[in-house]
């Protein structure tokens, strides 16, 4: 190894992004692109706020994968106009090419030159050559600085994603868009690189888009969700407002696990098969009540005061941190709740079932 | 959640790049499309210029005795290739046969043995007044042998050299095959024949289909074994019409004709290729069941062993024989050299070209799919389906009308190599493009380089390896043509093939022996090649 490589752990980045200071993002304004008969983005907006971590979720063929490749420049737009850092980059007359768009991207199978150690892999996408000190901090940023001098297939999953990454930041870009970064990972190291790759990414202080269909994985990783649905963003938020105030019911469940019941919306309550309910949103008329399990109670019968209703269990899946029952009321209505992994409620068990805090109303469809 | 896979999404997936192909790489492309399909063009202007004697060749009875004699051929050849290569498929695949790797290797030797060596071999050994027939005629007086010259010796030597052509393709197929398919068939209570013929059978038709067209396509293309063993077939006539005489029209309209047939066999081996399936089933590759001999093996061996004797030892031995014999007497060693260096440089300088040419066709084509580069790569396999000796007249006719300083220059010859053997660099080369992730290219140029940047740094170094096999690959072939070489070659310019073939033509066995060896010897690490290509 060369002597000269030492990881740089007292200050790593600030040299590494000359931009951070622009208030700009990225922004898609009504961008289309089809390939053939096939709509794969149609008249999609997004706004990347600069500094955050955005994830595009959505369904597999929803559009994001070619959304992500238009903001890089591996696509050309039909129409619309893409915007990075106040800089028009695609509109009806200008295109910028890839190179010329200072945009680093992480593919899901991490696209490693297969002929480039570690090293010459971070080095091809530095902007001049001879910046040894700026390859280092590099190397030790994504914790590499030991393995610099192995090739691609000598790496495990993690590694190379790692390298992935501090090729992309290499080129100093002004965003960093990741395509699925963590499906071919196996679950175990999967969790563990979601934090590292965030921690990396906002210590970088870099926008950031990734794409992924899985809704854990970027309501634990971003700042900002944008849902995707048939090729435009259906609703964009805080993880915590999109899962709380999903805009309708098809986002309510590819967020997370949901029972939707019809109801009556009164203004703060709604009033539906379990009685009425707080609501997080306040409007009157026909409504869908969205309830996720984790805010279906149960109690076992004998405790059971007022507003439960009687149920029974009719089965029960146990993950070791948590069970998800499902009951069935008296009615014939089922419902799912996730409790923590004890008590154990078992099949047949009679439960009193209650509604707890409030829940999203929707209207009607 | 995961829902069906969309369509764009599988598009984006599998595409490189919906944007189009750098303005270089179209014109380069293009021109290099238009060179390759110049002989089939010039061939075409040739006889549309002429069209009523054209057809007047076509449309007689003797053209039809032609095209039967030749279909006829190739159907003889076809299927006893066919027959041969079916059971050394199965003894050295699904058998317990002692040393059964050994055995496919040396059953697949021949490849390597080109026809006119093999026809020169037989002739001189079971001809008239062959060894044979000097063995037999000492002590058992045996004046005549039945005539091998004509059909029966064509016959022989081609169907003992093309069924490799049949069993690689096999082969491959039964290794990929889904063992379990044939568990299936012998837990439902199938007998082991019954087994082979319904569960494993079917699943080879592709793969047989295939090669079959291959040995056919050889068959058309070959003029050695059938000038050499005398038999009237479509190459043989084509030449004989164009040495005697100064009537062009003849040659160029058989030769049309002659790559009609072949591009209705070429049109066939597409449609078998759409149809290959490999297997379907999840789950790991396992060994496929090998069955037991027992005392058959004796007949197996019997079998493998006469197959040998006929296509690889008697062939050696007999070139073996006349090397020795010609060193009684005296050999023309420089003459052997230059041959020998002149086929070096004709043949390195087409295979160097072909593989450069190659690579522009080839990224276009994965890189860049289209209609466009669907054509581009179409046009530059014109070489596949045109014999040589085709190649080589319509080059004439180019170059003693269109451009008359390039006839009798190397140029030509170099040219006419490049268009007959660029596809078997271009198959090589698309294969590793095809190993390139466009994601790499992808990723370079969003690092800042352009994209020749991204090609020349990233794409170039990746693809070395299949450029330098396609090099290898064109070398071996083109150092065995003959067709091309007779027709085209500078006046004085001899090559190992063509000392071989004036030796032979003439009956001078033992000049015709060291050359033969020389290019065995050098033929042989192809095979290598070929395999590394399964």
């Amino acid at each position: 190894m060369n002597p000269s490589v030492t990881p740089h752990t007292s200050s790593p980045l600030p040299p590494l992004l000359g931009s951070v200071d622009t208030e700009e993002g990225i922004h898609c304004e009504s961008i289309s692109k089809s390939f053939g008969p096939e709509h794969a983005v149609s008249g999609l907006s997004l706004t990347a706020t600069p500094g955050e971590i955005t994830a595009l979720l959505g369904p597999s063929g929803c559009g994001k994968t070619t959304t992500l490749r238009l903001i890089a420049g591996l696509e050309t737009p039909d129409a619309g106009s893409i915007q990075i850092e106040g800089r028009t980059v695609a509109d009806d007359r200008n295109f910028v090419a890839p190179e010329k768009r200072r945009v680093g991207i992480v593919f899901q199978d991490y696209a490693l030159f297969p002929h480039l150690d570690v090293r010459g892999n971070i080095a091809y996408a530095l902007p001049e050559d001879g910046q040894q000190g700026r390859l280092d901090r590099l190397l030790g940023l994504v914790g590499l600085t030991s393995i610099a001098e192995r090739m691609p297939h000598e790496l495990s999953g993690g590694q190379q994603q790692r390298v992935a990454l501090a090729r992309a930041l290499a080129s100093n870009p002004q965003a960093i868009l990741l395509d699925e970064p963590f499906s071919s990972l196996d679950a175990s190291l999967r969790e563990q690189m979601r934090s590292e790759v965030r921690q990396i990414l906002k210590d970088a202080g870099v926008t950031t888009v990734f794409v992924t269909h899985d809704q854990e994985e970027a309501m634990s990783i971003a700042d900002r969700i944008a849902v995707m649905r048939d090729g435009r963003v259906v609703q964009s938020g805080p993880p915590e407002e999109v899962y709380g105030s999903p805009v309708d019911r098809w986002t309510a469940e590819f967020l997370g696990e949901a029972d939707v019941l019809p109801g009556i919306a009164l203004g703060e309550e709604v009033e539906c098969e379990l009685g009425p309910i707080n609501a997080a949103t306040s409007f009157c008329g026909p409504a869908q009540v969205v309830i996720r399990p984790e805010s279906i109670d149960l109690s076992p019968l004998e405790n059971v005061c007022t507003g439960f209703k009687e149920a029974t269990v009719l089965d029960r899946t146990f993950f070791g941190h948590d069970q998800l029952v499902e009951v069935e009321l008296d009615s014939g209505l089922r419902l799912r709740s996730r409790r923590l992994g004890y008590p154990v409620w078992n099949r047949g068990d009679r439960v009193g079932v209650r509604v707890d805090g409030p829940v999203t109303v929707l209207p009607a469809e | 959640m995961e829902q069906g896979v969309g369509p764009a999404i599988r598009r984006v997936a599998t595409q490189a790049s919906s944007r189009r192909a750098p303005i270089g790489l179209i014109v380069i492309g293009a021109l290099l499309a238009l060179a390759m399909a110049l002989p089939l063009v010039y061939l075409l202007i040739t006889v549309f210029q002429s069209l009523p004697a054209a057809l007047e060749t076509i449309w007689n009875w003797r053209t039809a005795e032609l095209v039967a004699r030749s279909v006829g051929l190739t159907i003889a050849v076809t299927a006893t290739a066919t027959l041969i290569a079916l059971p050394v498929a199965w003894l050295t695949g699904r058998t317990d046969l002692p040393g059964r790797r050994i055995w496919l290797v040396v059953a697949l030797l021949p490849l390597v043995v080109p026809s006119y060596i093999g026809a020169y071999a037989f002739i001189s050994a079971f001809g008239p007044s062959g060894l044979l027939q000097d063995i037999l005629a000492g002590p058992f007086g045996v004046e005549r042998l039945p005539s091998i010259i004509g059909f029966p010796g064509a016959w022989i030597v081609l169907s003992l050299f093309t069924y490799p052509l049949v069993l690689l393709p096999v082969r491959t197929a039964m290794s990929r095959l889904d063992p379990q398919l044939e568990d299936a068939a012998s837990v439902m209570g199938r007998s082991p024949f019954r087994v082979f013929t319904s569960a494993v059978l079917p699943q080879l038709a592709p793969a047989i289909a295939a090669g079959a067209v291959l040995v056919a396509l050889y068959t058309l293309h070959d003029f050695g074994a059938v000038s050499i063993m005398r038999f009237d077939s479509f190459t043989r006539e084509i030449y004989l019409n164009y040495r005697a005489s100064f009537d062009r029209i003849g040659a160029a309209s058989l030769s049309l004709l002659l790559v009609a047939i072949m591009l209705v066999l070429v049109w066939v081996e597409g449609r078998t290729r759409l149809k290959a399936r490999h297997r379907t089933g999840p789950g790991a590759t396992r060994e496929p069941r090998i069955w037991k001999l027992g005392s058959w093996r004796y007949l197996a061996v019997g079998f493998l062993a006469l197959l040998a004797t006929f296509a690889l030892i008697v062939p050696v031995a007999v070139l073996i024989y006349w090397a020795t014999r010609s060193f009684a007497g005296s050999i023309e060693w420089s003459e052997i050299v230059t041959a020998a260096g002149h086929s070096v440089l004709l043949s390195g300088s087409a295979a160097l070209i072909a593989a450069a040419c190659a690579v522009p066709i080839a990224i276009l084509a994965i890189r860049f799919p289209s209609q466009f580069a669907r054509w581009t790569d179409r046009l530059s396999h014109t070489g596949y389906a045109l014999p040589g000796i085709v190649v080589a007249l319509a080059l004439v006719f180019f170059a003693t009308r269109a451009v008359v300083g390039l006839y009798q220059t190397l140029l030509l010859l170099v040219f006419a190599f490049v268009v007959l053997f660029i596809p078997l660099a271009i198959g090589v080369v698309r294969t590793s493009v095809q190993q390139v992730s466009p994601r790499l290219e992808e990723a370079a140029r969003t690092t800042g380089r352009s994209q020749f940047s991204a090609l020349k740094t990233i794409t170039a170094p990746l693809i070395a390896g299949g450029v330098i096999s396609g090099v290898a690959l064109v070398f071996l072939s083109a150092i065995k043509e003959l067709p091309a070489t007779l027709i085209l070659a500078p006046i004085g310019f001899e090559t190992l093939a063509t000392e071989i073939w004036s030796a032979t033509s003439v009956g001078f066995f033992e000049r015709g022996a060291i050359p033969s060896l020389i290019l065995l010897a050098v033929s042989a690490p192809s095979l290598y090649l070929i395999l590394g290509r399964e």
